[in-house]
């Protein structure tokens, strides 16, 4: 390393370590920001729901008592119509579970009869969810109801020729999606704040004018863009780091099936990557107001292409020729093996392979268009 | 201290306009971007889950397991992408993320069914996204059930004569009525929160930028020795955008109703007036953190980053608040865009009028005053 870039690499090293707020920042995100994206879950949890039992028997209280935690949680037991209405329209409730007048002697006579669940549709997902889950709790009901009371043998149930499936999740067979948002939530947050900070860097020195400074001394292009970068890229380090092991692995307790090390180079490339896409984006703004602002059309089209929101293959076959553009999407891929899959970077060499490529085909464009506004 | 004066804060508002419009770039990207990204949420955020990349180990390669092959073979949901023959294979697919789903049909597999005897199918799926792989789950489920039925068809008609068809009804059953949006139609849950999610995050950062740029370059100065007063001036200088934000979300709006048909069934005046008061909350927080700050970099970390998990996760863009436990309810509670999000669905979804809506206007507002005031307060006209 020559004395020059040695001084120049310095300098940003003393820059960046100054400015509080920026470590601040970097540290906020791979710690609190993790932790808190890993709290809220897509999972049915807690939901209200209010019960309108119009039998009030033995056999409705047998079935009230099925609706429980963690999945549902009661919110009220009402008694007229009009209820209904105001608790669903004031997003009190999110389902009301009717049972009718004659539930229990119907059942007693041996006759079949619905149970009505009036839902608040506007919660599309959720709401669906939760009727599935009603639904597998009245069969659970009805089955017994069948074998125990309505004395249907289980025997001739057995000789059934019926094909049935038997799941098997792997990597995750609680499908508890804690760890995915928490590891989605670190890949997202340092794509955007290594784009964020290496781009805001560079037009900082173009507003204020330092960047003609800059261009006299005897260092090239390369050297002031790598200078730029390095101080980053040991701060994410750092950060991952500490992330690893403070938050995902000992609070989150995401399995981390794979090396660390691997993972920590993994993100060496990336964050290179991703500040390689910074500068690029430093070169065509003038302002901070413009980066954000090319930041964010930036980062939005490569979360969307890496697949965390939407699976590729789900995507017109166009956007899946573009997916393989995104930084993130090998990222991810990669991350996603090392933590849940166990996979070594050997196995996994051809995305690994693509991420080196995509970052220095970006970083070089980047110092071409440099030397073309400075040079 | 001196009276209000509209006409010294409109001077202000000119300036603040004319240096918007003259960096084209900027304006541009102002206007466009927030669209753009309108867009990518919209389209982005659905959860359709369609040909999914599977395998079949088909270690039967009778009959009846070919018929399997064809339930999965058929349709939009699953892509059959190979047929293998070797277990050790298998796992290594799914590792590799070439599949999704492997469905593993055992030997005798036709035999056994011919004879009556229930059979078992193996499923295995990539858990990595549990949400994709529950999704994977149920419609694999409900192939192979939809299988299971017709063999049970032929069985009982086989034993029981063609009158008899796939069994009896369970004693109880469920009968669904959902109530606003009957076929769970996830545009009309999502669009009026992505509506409200981009206004809390890109106004509020060039609102922040402008005011904290004049901080950071000095040019505030300028300011600090004119007669101006504090409250002409942060009035003045938020006028601009939030005639940008309102604008930006009477596109939405358009766009929410008229592109992706999402249903309108309340008051449009009612929407229109606490939207504006949203609008104001948003901004107003965009000019509270500049007036905090000293540096445009610390102003755009604290409104785009810091702000971003929050609004995402918590104030029921993605996941509904009431679901939510205590601790998260209280974070969500503190956030307009909870506030605001709420109100849009109930207003156009629900189409209820003002007596369940009334608390959110209330807050909105209350917030918008807030945020103002405060800033006014504790701007500073001196160095």
């Amino acid at each position: 390393m020559s004395f020059k870039f040695y001084t120049l690499l310095k300098k940003e090293f003393l820059q960046f370590s100054r400015n509080a707020m920026l470590v601040g920042i970097v540290l906020y995100g791979a710690t609190l920001d993790v932790w808190m994206a890993a709290q809220v879950t897509g999972d049915l949890q807690n939901f209200p729901i209010a019960i309108y039992d119009q039998d009030k028997s033995q056999k409705s209280l047998e079935l009230v008592s099925k609706i429980r935690p963690p999945h549902f949680i009661i919110h009220s037991h009402i008694d007229c119509e009009k209820e209904i209405e105001r608790l669903i329209l004031s997003d009190e409730v999110g389902a009301v579970l009717v049972i009718p007048r004659r539930f229990q002697s119907q059942i007693d006579s041996q006759k079949s009869g619905p149970i009505q669940v009036i839902l608040d549709a506007t919660t599309s997902n959720t709401a669906e969810i939760a009727a599935g889950y009603l639904a597998a709790i009245l069969v659970d009901y009805s089955t017994r109801i069948l074998v125990k009371e309505w004395q249907v043998s289980t025997v001739s149930f057995k000789l059934i020729p019926t094909a049935t499936m038997v799941p098997r999740f792997c990597f995750n067979d609680n499908l508890n999606d804690r760890w995915l948002m928490a590891l989605q939530e670190f890949f997202t947050i340092f794509t955007l704040i290594a784009i964020l900070l290496s781009a805001t860097a560079m037009v900082n020195e173009k507003q204020f004018g330092t960047i003609e400074q800059l261009m006299v001394t005897p260092v090239t292009p390369m050297e002031i863009m790598l200078a730029k970068i390095l101080p980053m890229i040991v701060v994410f380090l750092l950060a991952a780091f500490i992330s690893i092991y403070t938050v995902l692995v000992p609070v989150l307790e995401v399995p981390l099936r794979g090396s660390a090390l691997e993972f920590l180079l993994v993100t060496t490339v990336f964050c290179f990557t991703s500040s390689g896409l910074g500068l690029l984006v430093s070169t065509v703004s003038n302002n901070l107001s413009e980066t954000v602002l090319l930041t964010l059309l930036l980062l939005f089209p490569i979360l969307f292409l890496s697949g965390s929101w939407v699976p590729p293959e789900a995507m017109p076959r166009w956007l899946g020729l573009l997916v393989q553009l995104s930084p993130l999407k090998y990222y991810l891929d990669l991350g996603l093996g090392i933590f849940l899959k166990g996979n070594s970077l050997a196995f996994m060499w051809k995305d690994f392979a693509s991420l080196i490529g995509l970052g220095l085909v970006i970083f070089w464009i980047g110092v071409v268009r440099f030397r073309k506004m400075f040079g | 201290m001196a009276s209000f004066s509209g006409r010294r804060m409109l001077a202000v508002t000119r300036k603040e306009t004319q240096e918007l419009v003259r960096n084209w770039l900027n304006f541009l990207l102002a206007i466009v971007a927030p669209i753009i990204l309108f867009f990518l949420f919209a389209y982005g955020m659905s959860f359709d889950v369609k040909n999914i990349p599977m395998a079949i180990l088909d270690e039967d390669r009778s009959f009846e397991s070919r018929e399997l092959v064809d339930t999965f073979c058929c349709g939009q949901i699953f892509n059959v992408m190979r047929i293998v023959t070797n277990l050790k294979d298998v796992e290594t697919l799914i590792r590799e993320n070439e599949m999704r789903l492997i469905v593993v049909i055992p030997s005798g597999f036709g035999r056994n069914l011919r004879k009556g005897v229930p059979q078992q199918v193996l499923a295995l799926m990539d858990a990595v996204f549990p949400n994709r792989a529950n999704m994977v789950g149920g419609y694999c489920e409900a192939a192979i059930s939809d299988y299971s039925d017709r063999v049970l068809g032929k069985f009982f008609s086989r034993t029981f004569g063609p009158s008899m068809g796939s069994g009896g009804a369970l004693p109880v059953t469920l009968s669904t009525s959902p109530w606003f949006n009957p076929t769970f139609r996830s545009e009309d849950f999502i669009l009026p929160g992505v509506m409200a999610i981009i206004l809390v995050f890109l106004p509020p950062t060039i609102a922040a930028i402008s005011l904290s740029k004049e901080k950071e370059t000095g040019s505030i100065l300028n300011m600090f020795c004119s007669p101006i007063s504090k409250s002409e001036y942060i009035l003045g200088k938020a006028i601009p955008y939030v005639a940008i934000t309102y604008g930006l979300f009477l596109v939405f709006l358009a766009f929410t109703v008229f592109i992706f048909a999402v249903p309108f069934r309340g008051s449009l005046v009612l929407l229109m007036i606490v939207s504006f008061f949203y609008v104001l909350t948003v901004i107003g927080l965009g000019i509270f953190v500049a007036v905090l700050v000293k540096t445009q970099i610390a102003a755009i970390l604290l409104t785009s980053i810091l702000n971003m998990i929050p609004t995402f996760m918590y104030s029921g863009f993605m996941f509904p608040v009431i679901c939510m436990d205590a601790s998260a309810k209280s974070t969500a509670y503190m956030l307009p865009s909870t506030y605001y999000i709420s109100f849009v669905r109930k207003l156009m979804l629900k189409g209820v009028g003002i007596e369940y809506l009334w608390v959110e206007a209330l807050i909105l507002a209350g917030m918008a005053l807030f945020l103002f005031t405060t800033s006014i307060i504790l701007f500073k006209k001196r160095l």
